[in-house]
């Protein structure tokens, strides 16, 4: 306790624990059967079919809308700003050094000249690319946040994963958390002996980072092994054929694909390939490649608008 | 009487996922006490104690350690007035030798080399483990593992020590060690000792005061042997005295005093009340 998640204390909102962490337990995405859910994935990953940052910004707004209706705290995607930052940072640096493919040299706009120049073009292009790159972040984290590891298990299961590729999997999760919770532990133990990684720089934190990652390790590896014979003394056997013997499974038995389940994931698939194709579309190609290589567009725009 | 060193004042305590571990706290701890605090899983217990070295942060009331909020002290500072023992040392091990763990929290507090050197050898001296200095931590047993933590602990000499559950795991020949260990620092060094148990037995005996704690709340707070005389309040707790209380408590209405807590005292006892029913003249049962 006190290395979990970030909850927002209700005493009328029931939450469950996902692999995000504890999310309301009932949303209008918990009708949907869990393959579906997964699939909300594949549609914020549309945008790095489309160029159009005008386009992909009702994505990203879409996404954010979701996580709205689906009452995920605020602090869990606060949590990723670092990563987000750096993110950000890496993405406008490299296209600062690097010429877009969608706007080809030579660049006209400049807005500053700092040892090198950076135009507008690059601007444009990083701020693109951003859009896309958080569109699809966002839907994999709003995902992840509706969704536990059962739910994958019973959405690899209803694709016809084999058995022992599903415990492998379902597993890891599992473990996912355990080695999360362990973490936690180890950094609030150093935390007693006057290590705080919280309040350290980055390059301080690398430094001494291995006083969490040595004890991590050995504790994991160690409940490995006894995973490993708890799981022998249950009689689990890893097989290919699964004639072999018989295995009693219960989970999922109890959810059904519905009507609007197979309608979500048809919604969801045919979007991403009539994307691809529009691409390739007279009319519609030019609006899902266009991008605002002149920055005469937003004064235009602006103009327009006020 | 002097002003309390650890000082819980209505604290109150919420962890992220929405559970109340604590509900309007109280608890004062002076210099030089041994104090155990005991409960059934879940009472609060570890959540309580993980304020004073400011592990966690009250979400109301407050924790003054050494008059100061814990929420005004740095944790490097705190960890240096209020060692934390953990239950499980594998918890913190991670260097290459056992001198290199005990020295690891005096470099993060920049100690010099010489005074380094010194207070580590003295550290490890007082845990019985300086025949093992240069030894590979993981490749020692456990209780010799939980030794080097304590040492590591030592090492920045806390006036305070806090050690959760330190008999767990241990046969009682190791977790009776340890706790001498502890009664030794406390009577020799005047440190504060406050241990987590679920072994009443070691309650009764190192501890002068107990407190027992049930649902975030103090339930019973004071001497040992008064605190085991409350039936009632321990039943509410989930807490069984030790047995030779509960002996004492039923001999009561024979003439034993209720508040015995360790079996010396009950042989001095029921041997006083046999001598003095056989009149016996020079004091022997023979």
């Amino acid at each position: 306790m006190g290395t979990g998640s970030l909850a927002p204390s209700s005493s009328k909102v029931e939450f469950r624990k996902t692999i995000f962490g504890y999310t309301p337990k009932e949303t209008p995405f918990s009708v949907l059967h869990p393959l579906a859910r997964i699939m909300i994935v594949i549609i914020f990953n549309i945008p790095f079919f489309i160029i159009n940052p005008f386009l992909n910004a009702c994505f990203l707004l879409t996404v954010l809308i979701f996580y709205k209706i689906a009452g995920i705290p605020k602090a869990y995607l606060l949590k990723f700003t670092p990563f987000l930052f750096i993110l950000t940072f890496f993405l406008f640096l490299s296209f600062a050094f690097f010429p877009s493919v969608w706007i080809q040299p030579p660049y006209k706009h400049v807005i500053f000249q700092f040892g090198f120049t950076y135009h507008y073009e690059n601007f444009i292009a990083s701020a693109t690319m951003w859009v896309r790159w958080m569109s699809a972040i966002f839907g994999i984290l709003f995902v992840l946040s509706i969704i536990d590891e059962r739910d994958i298990n019973i959405a690899l299961k209803t694709l016809r994963f084999p058995y022992f590729f599903r415990f492998i999997v379902a597993t890891a999760l599992r473990c996912f958390f355990t080695f999360y919770y362990d973490a936690m532990q180890i950094i609030e133990a150093q935390k007693a002996r006057g290590l705080d990684l919280d309040s350290m720089g980055m390059f301080r934190k690398a430094k001494y980072y291995a006083a969490v990652m040595v004890p991590l390790i050995m504790i994991e590896l160690k409940k490995a092994d006894e995973m490993a014979d708890a799981a022998d003394s249950r009689g689990y056997v890893t097989t290919f054929k699964s004639e072999e013997y018989k295995r009693t499974e219960y989970v999922g038995h109890d959810v059904v694909m519905k009507l609007h389940d197979k309608l979500f994931i048809v919604f969801a698939v045919t979007s991403l390939i009539a994307v691809i194709i529009a691409r390739y579309l007279p009319g519609i190609g030019p609006i899902i490649k266009w991008i605002p290589d002149d920055p005469a567009f937003w004064t235009s725009l602006i103009q327009r608008v006020f | 009487m002097s002003q309390p060193f650890i000082s819980a004042k209505d604290v109150h305590f919420k962890y992220p996922d929405g559970t109340k571990a604590l509900y309007g706290v109280d608890l004062d701890i002076y210099e030089g006490e041994i104090v155990s605090i005991v409960g059934q899983n879940g009472s609060g217990k570890t959540t309580l104690v993980k304020h004073f070295n400011g592990l966690l942060k009250p979400t109301e009331g407050d924790v003054l350690v050494g008059g100061t909020s814990v929420k005004k002290q740095p944790l490097g500072q705190l960890a240096r007035t209020v060692g934390y023992v953990y239950q499980n040392p594998s918890l913190q091990l991670f260097c290459r030798s056992v001198r290199d763990e005990v020295s690891f929290g005096l470099k993060l507090l920049k100690v010099p080399g010489n005074e380094i050197k010194s207070t580590v050898e003295e550290s490890l001296k007082t845990v019985g483990l300086l025949d093992k200095i240069d030894e590979y931590p993981f490749f020692l047993t456990m209780g010799e593992k939980q030794r080097v933590a304590i040492a590591a602990i030592l090492a920045l000499k806390p006036k305070v020590l806090i050690v959760d559950e330190p008999t767990t795991g241990q046969d009682y020949k190791m977790a009776y060690q340890f706790m001498k260990l502890f009664e030794k620092l406390n009577k020799e060094e005047g440190k504060t000792v406050i241990f987590i148990t679920h072994e009443m037995r070691f309650s009764t005996e190192f501890a002068k005061r107990t407190v027992v704690m049930s649902n975030g709340k103090i339930l019973l707070d004071g001497p040992s042997g008064k605190v085991f005389t409350q039936v009632d309040k321990l039943k509410e707790a989930f807490v069984a005295p030790p047995q030779i209380s509960e002996l004492a408590m039923k001999l009561n209405e024979c003439g034993i005093r209720p508040d015995i807590l360790t079996v010396d005292e009950m042989y001095q006892e029921i041997k006083q009340a046999l001598l003095k029913k056989r009149g016996a003249i020079n004091g022997t049962c023979n």
